[in-house]
């Protein structure tokens, strides 16, 4: 099997995203099995920094310099890459399952005439056919699928599944790529990127998180949880549909779209284990999960689960540690 | 302003389904249907867009005769006009085939916005609003969180939701697509009654299929499915505590005690 | 169309019911919303009447108003002191039937329910009882129970069974009031009783009524009808308050051939006759809440009082404000699933007044009181110092 894979790199506010680190690392080792070369490219303006990091990871790197690719737009990319991709001839362009890659990869696949699959957990080659590993129904069941032969594929990759290993290797080739951009027939036009609000609580610097998911009922049962954050020294965070309810405040947000925690100590109250809330926590040092539903997905990230009433087991766990942090 | 939005309806699925036989597809049979979570708030942006600025929301959906319960749905939420694309079962078509013959249709009628759900309940694969914008040639934009249209620039102005807190904020120049995030709104409630009446007496545009096929010419699926398997705990490591919630108690307390953590 | 005239009908029925209100205010003298929010006007049944009543004339149902004329229809709770009072007072004007007219209105101009009982209705839907629970555990308490002892009911439909036992959502679902279900269950096995409990029960429709979906409410109003066809049986006994009174006073008249009895009633019965006697004693001082759907809704007030009396050792008390002057625990008219701001919570205040008469328990009848009371137990301070009990958990103690 022949053939290169290109990654388009993620950056943000002047740093790459963590995501394409795993990507680059999580594809080295299953390209060992094949004979691909890792090729990346990175757009942007005024990044010679990012550049010179991310040479070392991949075979080659191409780098697409213009003031309008200063920030992500799926305009500029698509304009942007169409003519590498046209050039180069990759068997896989590969992004993360992220907001740029589910809001470019549809569009550039399409544009290219290539299938598109979203959010992979993994990949392989059988001879020329591709397969992937996806998951429906929020994580319930997992499906093979096999691409419609084509001379290339789309493949955005789930975050969270690789680990960044930081290897380096020599410095390889980078090739600079200039760009043909007819400024003024853009129909997308970026005003500006907005920083989280930096007001209340950091959750991503707690030791230890209580995470409350929509199987805790409702607004006020949340108490219930706090207890349990309160004797523990921990901190409540909340799963996406928790903070849309407004059960606890943005700040609060684990997952895709919230806050990516690291925490020592992960309990998930109530939560279903969805993706987009599992690629936020799956990477805490320790995961208890309690749920009543034996089948629940976040059984599959937790370290140890346990089944049933959140109000029978919560509370008594909330004792327990109580009288053991202060014994008569 | 004409605004299309996309109806996805899901089977409401809340244990393990069943995996058919074939293990390509899965027994949806017994489950109720309803609209997807993120259609409900691409309808509703629809709604009160039109409501502040004028003009009409118009409904789309693919799918078996099952689905016109969702289109029904949107004309007792407001929405003027339902189209229904019958095919037998949805589940069988790739998104990519979905995305076209939904750009065959709207692009019959004249439009400033299309509005879709950011994903699906079941597939979650966030694909069919971003090609359909690039099959019609048009702008978009996914996971929007706010909407602001600029009726004298003819544009729109919306913020999108990226990681970590930060969000985006782009101009697009009508007419665009915009793929909605949760939260952006609160869908209002249509009553069982209201939905009754409008059973009865809401009209819904049947187009074939096969025309639109015949009329663009053949398209073909871009992804096949080769298996479906259970997702079972057991395929992890995890390891369960039993027993009373006092015994579950001590063995997560001693548990915690050893690793340091408490 | 059709809808118009809806609209206009319900329009015409609150304006009609808000015209007979003479302000007199007697209302908001035992008006549990009032006793318990800011005071403001329309925190009381007149008040609330109006509020619609006006929205309707001045053509206020858009706009930013709309939320808050439906945060005003949905704080109450329901109890129907109001109703009593106005009809001991003269006017008789029938509140309730404005108020709930009013929330029928804004769940048809898709204004309500409150965000949050969204998710409620479509649980009612898709699976048969409010609390987001899958239908297929709905029998689990029982499963659960009849592992620790044999158990001689009948999963209905099925032949030869009279007596049909209602269990209700809350006493299916909810961990605490499952208790009550197994000593209702308990008590039946005593007695030797032939009954029944539905394979597949649903909701009795009472929180859809409540929160205006009438729609809903007539769906399950049907199904539950059928399925009680299906079954042969002559008896329906509830747990729950809420189930009795909208079988007796809120279904289709087919519902007619059953008798409907709350559970209180029945053992009140056997314990006059002589076929249930408590054997071992209580001794603690026992108080009794009057649950409003029980009571004053459909006068039951002495059946619960006579199987606490026939207790050996309970030292029986009343509260000041008892039988039909009983204070609402503010669980009722859809507010479980809401958050209202109470300046003093209404289940605190209940319990502080059970204290005040010395009680050590506060017995009720209603799960959803049960809930309530247990709360604000833990809220006060007062655990060890009071508990909450059913009458059915006490009486089966004594078995």
């Amino acid at each position: 099997m022949r053939g290169k894979i290109l990654v388009i790199v993620e950056h943000r506010a002047k740093e790459i995203r963590e995501i394409t680190w795993e990507i680059l690392s999580g594809l080295k080792s299953l390209i060992d099995n094949y004979d691909m070369e890792l090729q990346a490219v990175v757009l942007g303006h005024r990044i010679d920094s990012l550049v010179g990091e991310l040479a070392e990871s991949v075979a080659k790197l191409y780098y697409i310099g213009d003031e309008e690719l200063e920030f992500y737009t799926w305009e500029r990319y698509l304009y942007a890459l169409i003519p590498l991709i046209e050039e180069v001839g990759p068997k896989l362009i590969i992004m993360g399952h992220t907001s740029t890659g589910m809001d470019l990869a549809p569009r550039l696949s399409a544009a290219m005439d290539s299938p598109y699959i979203p959010d992979c957990l993994n990949f392989r080659f059988d001879g020329e056919d591709l397969f992937v590993t996806r998951e429906l129904f929020g994580g319930k069941l997992n499906s093979e699928i096999k691409a419609a032969k084509n001379k290339s594929y789309f493949l955005t990759l789930r975050p969270g599944i690789f680990t960044p290993k930081g290897e380096k290797g020599q410095q390889k080739q980078v090739k600079g790529i200039a760009t043909a951009f007819d400024k003024k027939g853009f129909l997308t036009q970026f005003l500006g990127l907005l920083e989280p609000p930096r007001e209340g609580i950091d959750i991503t610097k707690a030791d230890i998180i209580i995470g409350v998911g929509r199987g805790v009922g409702d607004r006020e049962k949340v108490k219930v949880v706090e207890e349990l954050a309160k004797v523990t020294g921990g901190v409540l965070a909340g799963t996406r549909p928790v903070i849309d309810s407004g059960w606890l405040p943005k700040e609060r947000q684990v997952g895709q779209s919230g806050k990516i925690v690291k925490p020592k100590l992960y309990i998930a109250c109530g939560i279903s284990g969805a993706s987009q809330h599992t690629i936020g926590m799956k990477k805490s040092e320790i995961i208890i999960a309690v749920n009543n539903d034996p089948h629940a997905p976040i059984f599959k990230v937790a370290h140890y689960g346990i089944v049933g009433d959140l109000f029978e087991i919560l509370p008594a766990i909330t004792s327990k540690i109580r009288s053991v942090k202060s014994p008569r | 302003m004409e605004v299309f939005v996309c109806l996805r309806q899901t089977a409401v699925v809340k244990e393990e389904p069943k995996i058919q036989p074939d293990k390509k597809g899965v027994d949806l049979s017994g489950l109720k249907r309803h609209l997807n979570e993120w259609d409900a708030y691409a309808l509703e942006e629809a709604l009160l867009l039109t409501q502040r600025y004028g003009g009409d929301v118009s409904v789309i959906s693919l799918g078996p005769k099952e689905v016109e319960d969702v289109l029904f749905h949107g004309l007792a939420a407001g929405a003027k006009k339902a189209i229904h694309i019958f095919v037998p079962e949805r589940e069988q078509i790739d998104n990519w085939v979905i995305a076209n013959i939904l750009s065959r249709e709207i692009k019959k009628y004249p439009f400033d916005l299309i509005l879709t759900g950011a994903q699906a309940e079941d597939d979650g694969c966030a694909e069919i609003g971003a090609t359909l914008a690039q099959l019609l040639k048009i702008p978009h934009a996914s996971l929007v969180m706010k909407v602001i249209y600029e009726p004298d620039a003819k544009s729109i102005k919306v913020e999108r939701e990226l990681e970590e807190g930060y969000m985006d904020v782009l101009r697009l120049r009508l007419p665009a697509l915009l793929t909605i995030q949760t939260g952006i709104n609160q869908p209002r409630y249509v009553s069982s009654l209201r939905l009754r009446r409008f059973k009865k007496a809401g009209t819904i545009l049947r187009v074939s299929f096969d025309e639109l096929i015949s009329e663009a010419g053949d398209v073909y699926p871009k992804k096949e499915v080769v298996r479906l398997y259970p997702s079972r705990p057991e395929f992890s490591k995890v390891e369960m505590l039993g027993g009373s919630p006092e015994a579950i108690s001590d063995q997560l307390i001693e548990l915690l005690i050893s690793k340091g953590v408490l | 169309m059709n809808e118009e005239r809806y609209v206009d009908e319900l329009k015409e029925l609150i304006v009609d019911v808000a015209r007979r209100c003479r302000n007199c205010n007697y209302c908001y003298t035992v008006c549990p919303l009032f006793e318990s929010s800011r005071g403001f006007q329309v925190q009381g049944p007149s008040g609330i009447l109006q509020a619609i009543r006006y929205a309707i004339r001045w053509g206020e149902l858009e706009g930013k108003e709309k939320e808050v004329l439906r945060e005003i229809l949905y704080a109450c709770t329901t109890c129907y002191s109001c109703v009593l009072k106005c009809k001991a007072s003269g006017p008789g004007v029938p509140l309730l039937d404005g108020i709930e007219g009013g929330r029928r209105l804004l769940i048809e101009l898709m204004i309500g329910p409150m965000p949050e009982q969204i998710k409620v209705l479509e649980s009612l839907e898709q699976e048969g009882n409010p609390y987001d629970e899958l239908a297929s555990r709905r029998l689990d308490w029982l499963k659960e129970l009849e592992r620790e002892r044999r158990l001689s009911y009948k999963l209905l439909p099925a032949e030869g069974v009279e007596v049909l036992l209602y269990v209700g959502c809350t006493p299916s679902y909810n961990e605490g009031v499952q208790r009550v279900a197994c000593s209702v269950v308990r008590l039946l096995e005593e007695i030797g009783a032939s009954y029944g409990i539905l394979s597949e029960e649903k909701c009795c429709g009472s929180p859809a009524k409540r929160m205006g979906e009438e729609g809903l409410f007539e769906d399950l109003c049907n199904e539950n009808l059928e399925s009680f066809k299906e079954c042969g049986i002559q008896t329906i006994i509830t747990i729950s308050p809420h189930c009795y009174n909208t079988f007796v006073n809120e279904y289709p008249k087919a519902i007619n051939e059953f008798k409907i009895q709350h559970y209180t009633e029945l053992f009140a019965e056997l314990i006059e006759r002589g076929a249930l006697v408590p054997k071992s004693r209580i001794e603690k001082v026992v108080t009794y809440h009057d649950p409003c759907y029980l009571g004053k809704r459909n006068g039951v007030y002495d059946a619960p009082r006579k199987i606490l009396g026939s207790i050996a050792g309970v030292g029986f008390v009343e509260m000041r404000r008892n039988r039909d002057n009983s204070l609402c625990c503010g669980g009722g008219g859809g507010r479980m699933w809401i958050e209202t701001e109470e300046i003093n919570r209404l289940s605190e205040t209940r319990v502080r007044e059970a204290l005040d008469v010395g009680a050590q328990i506060v017995a009720v009848a209603c799960p959803w009181c049960y809930i309530q009371l247990k709360d604000a137990v833990k809220t006060t301070g007062n655990e060890g110092k009071i508990e909450v009990r059913d009458v059915a958990e006490l009486l089966a103690e004594t078995i």
